[in-house]
């Protein structure tokens, strides 16, 4: 894995691609108007030796305005174009790399979108990158200008006086010990400190969530105690580093002023000696001892650097995750067999283990088991949302890591338990990318029962989703979806059985809707209850890390005593009526 | 606590404060020495004791600055965190008071982002930038009132520069607020289409729209792009133009300083002075602007949290609520959570003491705003809510909520034990009542399956548990409670097999004390033999009566039940 080595810096350049030149051209600016804060010292410093030795004639002084004129438009100019290059630069690149985080989630298997990484997905896509922005646009080209100036300084000073030039130094080599102390200080109480915030974080997010619980059992007075102590508690963590920082950070910040302690004697006995000017000595008392506070905004640009690097390093671990390429065309028998297939999320506890099963072109076939039994592996395995550790999934007798990955997601409808629509219209929701007319359109949402509903939305079927998605219900919203599925036609149907809260008006309408849409396909319906396997040919049961049993209903209600125990449950859950004093049959 | 008193400054604040500042002001000692060197030069009187002298003077007021600066600048972080702290508790003790319509998902969001990050922003003004606008304030000030005395011309020049601070402040906050606007309207859309395009990408994919095939979520990045930079290249001229004429004083006083120098009106001193200060004050000035611009932003945050402050409070009623009995009556209620969106249409209905009465309807129907109106989390717009004959209206929220148990489909679980989440129910309860109630809702066995048994801590908002089993602590809390009024989200249809029944058995055990009971049914199997049913159907009862009168009434509720009927079998 040599790429993952690569720096942060590097790995960005990389993807800004051509938009790095602006970012150089930026940096460029900024090192050049950084070289001419000298200027204005250079100018007075003339004219303080001119006015010491009595020597200032008006030339002298018109020189030296003109210097100082000139050096502060052009650093300001250079400084102008630095900021407008960087941004530019960065929200180019900024660009170009949201595009490719998008261009490659569009190529990983789909396993590895799932709840919890999409939620990182969506920090990295939006913040994370967001935050690049200020370390392209500012943070670098401030950094480039902010030592800049210091140094030219620095250098200049030597051309005039090395020794003294070389004192002016020395406040540095005292303050870098108090600033060591400074951090490890606070390294050593932030755990303690990102402790208690976490606690009174999630105590404050506790007590607002639950304020309708707290009035209804009348916690105020308590929830309020608990809130309390964690603020108090947050404030002693956060009192105890001060008392212990503040003091060591207020004296590494003056500290950069003390040049003048050195200077002043030092020059003054040099200047007393003869070695040095008077002007010599006055320009060091004004400058030597100030020039080096610039470098003050640095400390504050450390940590923006470092929420950017982990910006970078978490936009390059998405970029890399592994990608399917390559395969051959989807073949035309839709046969799908799991062949001692061996499964496991984390690498260590197996969900499958010697797993088989045989479905034929056109058969469809109920999955159920007990909740985390595996029912959901089975048909993700199928569209290889993850490849197996052992065994083969096969589709027409061919190995599915043959297939084309994007192929055999064009073959494959998967109907999700949580329906998701977008903003567009209606129409674009149904049509999803696919070419067709209104009429396609129509048919499909007519074989999903959802035709007559669109139809008497104000817009009919330009009606936006995002304006009215709150007011469809979930039968409406699943229907939608469903008329997608009916546009797109894939032989394969995989089909995770929706447990939302439906209505039972609507209940009905959803299930023509999918026997509408199972028409003439090989189907996979993931039960989680047992109301769909009615429309089923076969019923697998998940237990024990495989498929124990396969078989009709009647079959397996006969012999298997997992799914026997399921359906009298269901049953006579489904018996249950509620009434006053209990309930009744 | 009223407002002000909440943002009261310590008096470790202050001290901070002051300290700070004079920090900064004897730092301006500095230019003093270097007047002084400037004078000894000049009038040759530089000699091994008055540089002796001099540094001890420097030494001497650079210690004094350190141990004023230390202890001003930690007084300051320990008196900035007090302020926090106490507009913190201010906060939670106000929010107490706000009435529970106002703990929308939206807002509630907004008020833990206000008591964490608005109040630290806060805080950040109070501690940094206030000290550093005076302290630099004071300073240029001071240089400027110096050079005033050398020679009043070149200090009008500066004080002309120290001016164009407000021109420009004003320009860039009206850049801010133009182009902003765009910006923030941009920013929101392509989060959303981001956010859309990552929750729906296996939909996408699966549809061949994936990445850059996919136009909607490139183009709004591209433009976000567009607009972003044009946003930060229009402050730019502003910023620009600001620096070039505050660092032109430099060379403008130089000039203006030659001519009475020429002339012999102010001293040579003076003069290099005069050369000298314009560039400090430049630096000023620059300071200034930078942090007057961040106080204007963090300023924000500060109106959020009077914003917080200033909200309506529940008015505490004086009526006493002890009804006789709990019937509840609904007269013409109408209710929407958005304007112009009414939820509820003039509903009118009642619900008689000690029945079951179920409520049914689509979805959307405005079945469980009802419950949420009887719990008296909201008020109606119009028409009047009474249980046991009295208006809630003009009651205590939360006497209305003694009277009443809430199951609905999303149970809120505190951080702590499983036995202290039931307690809360009755806080006198003994482990005998909990473990009790918890056997009669279904979940002691899979509370005893957990590591601490029923002293296992359930994690933030109980996010170990499953739908079901949160379900049924919600249930428990029912059953310990034994409050008159029960209303119920029997959102059994959302579980898979196991739950279901347990769930289902769990609220058999719940109906058997006799209560008032409202539950909004998913199935109509299930309240078949409720006493009374009501068919809710855009924002008002449609159908009322027990199952049978509904089935001979031959409306809505009949064609609900066919339908379920027919996928039943």
């Amino acid at each position: 894995m040599n790429k993952s080595r690569e720096k942060p810096v590097k790995l960005l350049l990389k993807w800004a691609g051509s938009d790095k030149w602006y970012l150089f051209a930026s940096v460029l600016c900024a090192f050049l108007s950084g070289l001419f804060v000298i200027g204005p010292y250079v100018g007075i410093y003339r004219l303080m030796d001119a006015v010491l030795i009595g020597m200032l004639k008006k030339r002298i002084l018109e020189d030296c305005i003109v210097l100082v004129t000139v050096t502060t438009i052009l650093r300001m100019i250079l400084l102008g174009l630095s900021g407008v290059l960087s941004h530019k630069g960065a929200y180019n690149a900024l660009f170009k790399v949201r595009c490719m985080i998008t261009e490659h989630l569009a190529k990983v298997p789909l396993g590895y979108i799932n709840e919890r990484s999409t939620g990182e997905i969506k920090t990295v896509l939006n913040e994370n990158i967001e935050n690049l922005e200020l370390c392209l646009a500012h943070n670098i080209p401030e950094l480039v200008s902010y030592l800049t100036g210091p140094i030219i300084i620095f250098v200049y000073l030597m051309t005039v006086n090395v020794p003294l030039a070389l004192i002016s130094l020395i406040p540095l080599l005292f303050d870098i010990p108090v600033m060591m102390a400074v951090f490890k200080k606070m390294s050593d109480m932030l755990p303690e400190a990102n402790e208690s915030l976490a606690g009174f974080n999630s105590v404050m997010v506790e007590y607002v969530r639950g304020m309708r619980l707290i009035k209804a059992y009348r916690m105020g007075s308590k929830s309020f105690k608990k809130f309390r102590e964690a603020i108090l508690d947050e404030n002693r963590a956060w009192n105890k580093i001060s008392k212990k920082t503040a003091p060591l950070y207020a004296v590494f910040i003056l500290l950069l002023e003390s040049g003048f302690l050195m200077i002043v004697p030092l020059g003054g006995r040099m200047f007393l000696r003869g070695s040095i000017t008077a002007s010599v000595f006055l320009l060091f008392a004004y400058i030597g001892s100030l020039y080096l506070t610039e470098l003050l905004p640095l400390q504050q640009l450390s940590s923006n650097f470092a929420q950017a690097f982990s910006g970078i390093i978490k936009a390059k671990e998405i970029l890399e995750l592994p990608i399917f390429e390559g395969g051959d065309a989807f073949p035309k028998n839709h046969d799908i067999a799991l062949k001692g297939v061996c499964f496991s999320y984390d690498g260590k506890t197996n969900v499958l283990e010697n797993c088989s099963l045989c479905i034929r072109d056109g058969e469809k076939i109920a999955v159920v088991g007990a909740s985390g039994a595996g029912k959901s592996t089975v048909a993700a395995l199928i569209a290889r949302f993850y490849d197996v550790d052992g065994g083969e999934v096969m589709i027409g007798g061919k190995n599915i890591k043959s297939i084309q990955y994007e192929t055999l997601l064009e073959h494959i409808s998967i109907v999700f338990q949580k329906t998701f629509l977008t903003q567009d219209s209606v129409f674009d929701n149904i049509r999803m990318g696919m070419n067709a007319s209104l009429e396609q359109v129509r048919k499909a949402a007519r074989e999903a029962q959802i035709d007559d509903f669109i139809i008497s939305l104000p817009d009919g079927y330009d009606t936006k989703v995002g304006s009215y998605g709150s007011r469809f219900s979930g039968g409406e919203k699943q229907r939608i979806a469903i008329a997608r599925a009916i546009l797109k036609n894939a032989p394969i149907l995989i089909l995770d059985e929706a447990t939302s809260a439906a209505d039972p008006e609507n209940q009905l309408e959803i299930d023509k809707a999918i026997s509408n849409l199972c028409k003439g396909k090989t189907v996979i319906i993931i039960a989680h209850r047992l109301s769909v396997v009615g429309m089923c040919d076969k019923v697998a049961v998940v237990e024990n890390h495989t498929i124990s049993d396969i078989g009709t209903h009647d079959e397996l209600l006969s012999r298997n005593r997992y799914y026997k125990k399921s359906w009298e449950s269901y049953k006579s859950a489904r018996n249950i009526t509620y009434e006053r004093g209990g309930s009744g049959r | 606590m009223t407002d002000k008193k909440l943002f009261h400054k310590n008096h470790r604040f202050y001290c901070g404060l002051i300290l700070t500042v004079l920090e900064g002001l004897l730092s301006g000692s500095n230019y003093i020495v270097i007047y002084a060197v400037i004078k000894m030069l000049y009038d040759g009187s530089v000699d091994i004791r008055n540089i002796f002298l001099i540094s001890c003077l420097i030494g001497a007021i650079f210690v004094i600055r350190l141990v004023i600066y230390s202890i001003g600048y930690t007084q300051s972080q320990v008196g900035g965190a007090e302020v926090s702290k106490n507009i913190r508790l201010g906060l939670g003790d106000k929010l107490r008071r706000v009435p529970l319509s106002g703990f929308t998902q939206k807002r509630e969001g907004q008020y833990i982002n206000i008591m964490t990050t608005d109040v630290n922003s806060y805080e950040q003004i109070l501690t940094h930038k206030l000290a550093a606008l005076v302290k630099n304030g004071v300073l240029s000030v001071i240089v400027t009132a110096f050079i005033c005395v050398l020679y009043f011309p070149a200090a009008a020049i500066l004080i002309f520069s120290l001016l164009l601070l407000v021109p420009e402040m004003w320009l860039s906050f009206r850049i801010v607020k133009k182009y902003g606007k765009e910006k923030n309207s941009v920013t929101a859309k392509a989060v959303g289409q981001i956010v859309e395009y990552i929750d729906g990408i296996r939909t996408f994919r699966s549809y061949g729209m994936g990445g850059t095939k996919n136009r909607n979520i490139t183009d709004v990045m591209r433009k976000f792009s567009t607009v972003s930079y044009q946003y930060e290249a229009h402050g730019i001229p502003v910023n620009f133009t600001f620096n070039i004429v505050n660092w032109l004083t430099v060379p403008l006083v130089m000039w203006i300083g030659f001519i009475p120098w020429q002339s012999g009106d102010i001293h040579a001193i003076s003069f290099l002075f005069l050369c000298m200060m314009p560039m400090i004050l430049a630096k000023l000035t620059a300071s200034i602007s930078v942090d007057m611009f961040s106080y204007r932003n963090l300023l924000i945050s500060k109106t959020n949290i009077q914003n917080v402050l200033a909200e309506n409070e529940e008015s505490k009623s004086k009526y006493v609520f002890s009804p006789k009995e709990h019937g509840i009556s609904f007269y013409d209620v109408s209710f929407s959570y958005v304007k112009g969106e009414p939820v509820l249409k003039e509903m009118s209905f009642s619900i008689p003491d000690s029945k079951l009465t179920a409520i049914v309807g689509d979805s959307g129907s405005g079945k469980s705003t009802i419950l949420n109106l009887i719990a008296k989390y909201y008020d109606p717009e119009s028409g009047e809510i009474d249980i046991g004959g009295q208006a809630i209206r003009y009651v205590n929220a939360e006497d209305v909520l003694d009277m009443i148990s809430m199951v609905d489909q999303d149970t809120f679980l505190f951080n702590d034990t499983v036995r202290e989440n039931i307690r809360h129910a009755k806080p006198s309860a003994t482990d005998e009542e909990i473990e009790k109630a918890c056997k009669e809702a279904n979940c002691d066995t899979f509370i005893r399956k957990m590591e601490k048994g029923y002293d296992t801590i359930i994690g933030e908002n109980g996010n170990l548990l499953s739908g079901g089993e949160r379900q049924r602590l919600s249930i428990a809390r029912a059953i310990l409670k034994n409050s008159p009024i029960l209303l119920l989200d029997e959102a059994t249809s959302s579980l898979d097999i196991e739950n279901e029944l347990a769930v289902k058995q769990a609220i058999s055990n719940l109906l058997q004390e006799n209560k008032t009971v409202v539950m909004i049914a998913h199935t109509l199997s299930v309240i078949k033999n409720a006493d009374q049913i009501l068919v809710v159907s855009s924002g008002k009862v449609a159908e009322s009566g027990t199952h049978e009168q509904l089935l001979a009434l031959g409306g809505k509720y009949s064609a609900m039940w066919s339908a379920e009927q027919l996928f039943m079998a």
